[in-house]
């Protein structure tokens, strides 16, 4: 009687033929409208973020403390604006070529905690927050953009069947 | 170390690991015979200031010392996404201090400091080499 198992050559050759159909379907993976809606909140955050930054650097906006436009504290927020920028951009580009994103939520999040310890330690002393109300809201919605950044981590499908690739 | 053996990894993983643990303990040595005169110098705020970040950066750093070889001999799969953590950490405050906080942070001027500050992209690029070989190096099978 013949033998009906197929071997791993002949495995490997229905694989390739299927290949890029797999790889067209690996494109359109639906995302779930949680995951959606997270990645449009913290891209939010971040075009208003830089928005405010550039309106305080351009003096279209009216700053509270005048010390915010002179101060170091504008150097600070001039490179975390740029930081921030690079970040999401490849946030946004890792979700949509569907590579390597959980990898930039997560280097994303260990740079925002860094920050904000950073900011903590060294401006705790130095500035009121009642001074500077258009960074306060920032400062106060952190931690709901840690939380925000690691669901959407955890949320992003990268695979049809939800695992791991 | 089961884990560990299933994968095989390079010399050149040891080499990074063994390097990147040297810096760290090397700049806990320095912050630990730091000099009580450093702050004396004209710039206290800023030395103080990058005193005080240091001091919160290292207690992290020595949690990270005790605790990675125990995750790395027990689960590479979680220990892939701690050195991506670390790595991206280390990165995040190297881009702080040279581009973010240059105008408040200063070392203190001595010459072990300045020789960390030197070799600091060493330190960087052994982190990214232990990232790339725990993601991409796949588990020799049986």
């Amino acid at each position: 009687m013949a033998d009906k198992k197929i071997n791993t050559t002949e495995i490997n050759a229905i694989l390739e033929v299927f290949a890029e159909s797999r790889e067209i379907k690996a494109n359109i993976i639906k995302q779930s409208k949680t995951f959606k809606a997270l990645l449009l909140l913290c891209n939010a955050y971040v075009v208003v973020f830089l928005v405010i930054y550039y309106f305080l650097n351009s003096n279209l906006l009216y700053a509270v403390d005048a010390d915010l436009i002179n101060g170091d504290f504008l150097t600070v927020f001039n490179g975390r604006a740029n930081v921030m920028f690079w970040l999401f951009l490849g946030i946004n580009m890792a979700a949509y070529f569907n590579l390597g994103f959980k990898v930039m939520c997560l280097i994303a999040l260990v740079f925002m905690l860094n920050t904000t310890v950073d900011n903590v330690i060294i401006f705790s002393e130095l500035i009121s927050l009642d001074d500077r109300p258009y960074l306060t809201i920032f400062i106060v919605s952190r931690p709901l953009v840690f939380v925000a950044l690691a669901w959407l981590a955890l949320s992003f499908k990268d695979t049809f069947d939800g695992n791991e690739r | 170390m089961v884990a560990v053996k299933k994968y095989q990894f390079t010399k050149l993983f040891w080499g990074s690991f063994i390097g990147a643990y040297g810096f760290l303990l090397l700049a806990i040595f320095a912050i630990a015979t730091l000099p009580d005169n450093v702050f004396d110098t004209w710039d206290d705020i800023h030395v103080r200031a990058a005193t005080k970040l240091i001091y919160v950066r290292f207690s992290i750093v020595i949690f990270a010392l005790l605790g990675y070889p125990i995750i790395l001999f027990t689960s590479v799969k979680i220990a892939k996404s701690v050195t991506i953590a670390l790595t991206a950490w280390a990165i995040a405050i190297y881009i702080d201090d040279y581009l973010v906080l240059y105008q408040i942070i200063e070392y203190p001027q001595r010459g072990l400091v300045n020789f960390i500050q030197a070799i600091r992209p060493l330190f960087l690029a052994c982190l990214i080499w232990m990232s790339f070989e725990l993601t991409f190096r796949p588990p020799e099978v049986d």
